[in-house]
């Protein structure tokens, strides 16, 4: 790959903070949900987000898609600044919005419940011009039922969300997401509340369209086997997030294998794992079990309050993000010269 | 007058051939269907298959508390020491059933992180669980403190909390704490690590560990994801179509297992290490509770179904020491060689 090539999508510095409003007027805090992430996204590249909850997976992806306005930093997409492109070319973000898709964590709020899976996935096709008759939108949406395995799909047509199951509902979201077409989706948690046993067959949905499509994903999972199953399968990376940065960044195998930041450690510690040797053995080993508030991190490393191995300098000062091998990133003192 | 019942002595719980049935206007729906299983003294015994299976109403019907209209059927036998004996749950008055639920058989219900009452402080939720079992309070708050502990929350802040203040994963320490502050024998859980992150998850799992190491209690873990109780599990039971169709000690079931539904959920998971290429999905879907297909439930799906499976409604066997399938080709089964 030309690394001179511009990335369909950057992320540079960005931060994405709250405010939290006191009832009677005055400034509670402020939530640090990102706070600096930087990230390229070229065609076809897949990127999993994994950390846990509240460590603002959520917010990145929706600020890539365009759903959040960051505080600081910018996104670019295909090299123009998209909030300039907000205020001075509403073409040029309009097509930014529709190239760059966003999936959301709960199923629930993308559909209307009222509305038949028809008219759910008519309404994207009409609204971004992908059909011009309820003819020719009838075929179509017969045509991506068939190609999400939603079979007879004469039959779910007429049906409304709440008769779905969790995996076609699940299904069904993607095929409204990709109806456009985009280059880019953003998905939050797909595979989180559909059963264990049907996870796979949703992902290997995504993995048939990023066949067909070379989309670029921003896969987001708390779950750890999942991230691997995805990435591994495209080439993509693992980014991990804790207190809205990244703290490790790399390739599937080298991150689960030989994981280097002590919190990439309690993650792969926590993953279940079917082999009943290493499964009766894990233990988390961290100092604290809760995660801090993200309106006060700590100072120094964030992660040092509940980090084994935390030193003098931990609590002082942040550690920088850097590239340990090729590819491969970690924030930590414990690899970074002083 | 019944002859008295009896349990071997390392079995606290039995169902037997448990049923739970719905009228319902498009027909009869036995949402749990004839199900025999003990649960041992002191043991972990995880029930896993996937949505809808029946987990929930098994293990409601277990505390007779399946919601209404639903009707139980068959014998529910438990060693009660507040009762003097064993008892058929299923028979008890609705005075005895108030002995027994909490003070011996506690449950956390599937979600119940999102039932806390938001108007009142987690004290006053402890303090209620108290006086509907006439605890003393101060007792209940000192023990509530303990078990606080013990659970790894700061007893002082969580006791002032109200619900909203905790994380997902703190509300549901909060409630594993409040199940245990009437020192139950038997614990049911009910999917409690599912709205949870990993770590939460990891930190819940390794809590129950402790908890079982300390007080040897007996627990029912329900949940749709056999690789969370690896490490926790003493027993399994895999549930398909409102059926018990394969149960055993858990190295059994991960390392030999004699169901076809049991393999096709092993390779259906994603490992974190080693091969991707054997993981495969169960192609098709989990039968209605209204018409489930004749003979085995589970040949629509199952790469070893023959006339027989389809006609005739395969026998739970003990297919070696303490491990038990209902299955007519149980012998033919081959991990390697299943969805290939
Ligand atoms: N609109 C908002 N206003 C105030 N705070 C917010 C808002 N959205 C998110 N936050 C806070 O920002 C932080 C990051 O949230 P985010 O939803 O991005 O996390 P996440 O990693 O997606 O978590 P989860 O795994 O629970 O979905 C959290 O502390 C959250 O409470
Ligand atoms: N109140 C009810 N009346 C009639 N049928 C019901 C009722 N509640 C659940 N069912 C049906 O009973 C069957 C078993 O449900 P149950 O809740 O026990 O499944 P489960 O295995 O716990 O699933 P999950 O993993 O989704 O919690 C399902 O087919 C469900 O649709
Ligand atoms: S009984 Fe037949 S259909 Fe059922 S699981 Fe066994 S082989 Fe498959
Ligand atoms: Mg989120
Ligand atoms: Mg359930």
């Amino acid at each position: 790959m030309d690394v001179n090539e511009v990335p369909l999508l950057e992320v540079r510095d960005l931060k994405v903070h709250f405010v939290i409003k006191k009832r009677i007027g005055g400034v509670k805090g402020v939530v640090r949900a990102v706070d600096g992430v930087s990230l390229k996204i070229r065609k076809g590249d897949v990127i999993a987000l994994v950390g846990e909850s509240g460590c603002g997976k959520t917010t990145l992806g929706k600020a890539i898609a365009g759903l959040v306005k960051p505080t600081e930093g910018t996104i670019l997409w295909k090299g123009r600044d998209v909030w300039k492109m907000y205020r001075e070319d509403p073409k040029g973000f309009f097509e930014y919005k529709l190239r760059v898709q966003y999936m959301p964590q709960d199923p629930y709020s993308a559909f209307n419940p009222s509305k038949t899976v028809f008219e759910i996935l008519c309404t994207p096709l009409l609204k971004w011009k992908r059909v011009t008759s309820r003819a020719e939108c009838i075929d179509y949406v017969l045509k991506i039922l068939s190609d999400i395995k939603v079979t007879p799909p004469e039959e779910y047509i007429f049906r409304y969300p709440h008769q779905l199951s969790g995996g076609e509902r699940q299904r069904i979201l993607f095929a409204l997401i990709t109806s456009v077409e985009p280059d880019v989706v953003v998905a939050d948690e797909p595979i989180t509340a559909v059963d264990v046993a049907l996870r796979v067959d949703l992902m290997n949905l995504m993995l048939e369209y990023w066949e067909r499509r070379r989309v670029a994903y921003v896969f987001i999972s708390h779950e750890l086997a999942s991230a691997r199953y995805i990435t591994e399968k495209t080439g993509g990376k693992i980014g991990v997030m804790y207190l809205g940065k990244f703290v490790e960044f790399g390739p599937p195998r080298a991150v689960i294998e030989n994981p280097l930041h002590p919190y990439t450690q309690a993650l792969v510690d926590a993953a279940p794992e079917l082999d009943l040797e290493i499964a009766r053995k894990k233990r988390l080993r961290l100092r604290e079990v809760d995660i801090p508030s993200a309106t006060n991190p700590p100072k120094g490393c964030r992660f040092h309050t509940r980090c084994p191995y935390a030193m003098d300098i931990c609590t002082e000062k942040e550690p920088p993000l850097i590239e340990v091998e090729n590819g491969r990133y970690v924030r930590c003192w414990l690899y970074a010269k002083r | 007058m019944e002859g008295v019942l009896e349990l071997p002595p390392n079995v606290v719980l039995r169902a037997e051939d448990l049923s739970v049935v719905y009228k319902m206007p498009r027909g009869i729906a036995r949402v749990v269907d004839r199900v025999t299983i003990d649960f041992r003294v002191g043991r972990v015994t995880a029930i896993v298959g996937e949505s809808g299976s029946g987990k929930t109403m098994m293990a409601s019907a277990l505390m007779k508390l399946v919601p209404y209209p639903g009707k139980i059927e068959g014998r529910i036998l438990f060693r009660s020491d507040l009762l003097g004996g064993v008892v058929d749950i299923l028979k008890l008055s609705p005075k005895e059933l108030r002995i027994i639920r909490w003070r011996e058989i506690a449950m956390v219900f599937q979600g119940a992180q999102n039932s806390f009452n938001p108007t009142i402080k987690i004290k006053d939720h402890f303090l209620d669980t108290a006086r509907a079992h006439g605890l003393d309070e101060k007792i209940a708050l000192e023990k509530a403190c303990k078990l606080l502990e013990l659970v790894k929350l700061d007893p002082e802040r969580v006791l002032e909390s109200y619900p909203h203040q905790l994380s997902g994963g703190m509300k549901q320490r909060t409630l594993i704490a409040l199940s245990l502050l009437l020192d139950p024998k038997v614990l049911i859980l009910d999917e409690p690590t599912s709205a949870l992150d990993l770590i939460s998850q990891k930190v819940l799992i390794d809590l129950l560990k402790d908890i079982h190491e300390r007080y040897h209690m007996t627990m029912i873990f329900i949940t749709h994801d056999l690789p969370l109780i690896a490490g926790l599990a003493h027993y399994v039971a895999v549930m398909y179509a409102f059926k018990v169709v394969e149960f055993g000690p858990i190295d059994k079931i991960i390392r030999n297992p004699r169901h076809p539904y049991t393999v096709g959920l092993l390779k259906a998971i994603p490992p974190l290490r080693g091969e991707l290429r054997f993981v495969k999905p169960i192609p098709g879907s989990h039968p209605d509770p209204v018409n489930p297909p004749p003979g085995c439930r589970f040949w629509p799906r199952c790469p070893l179904a023959t006339d027989v499976c389809r006609k005739v409604e395969p026998k739970m066997v003990e297919v070696e020491k303490d491990h038990f399938v209902a299955c007519h080709r149980w012998e033919e089964v081959e991990v390697s060689k299943l969805w290939t």
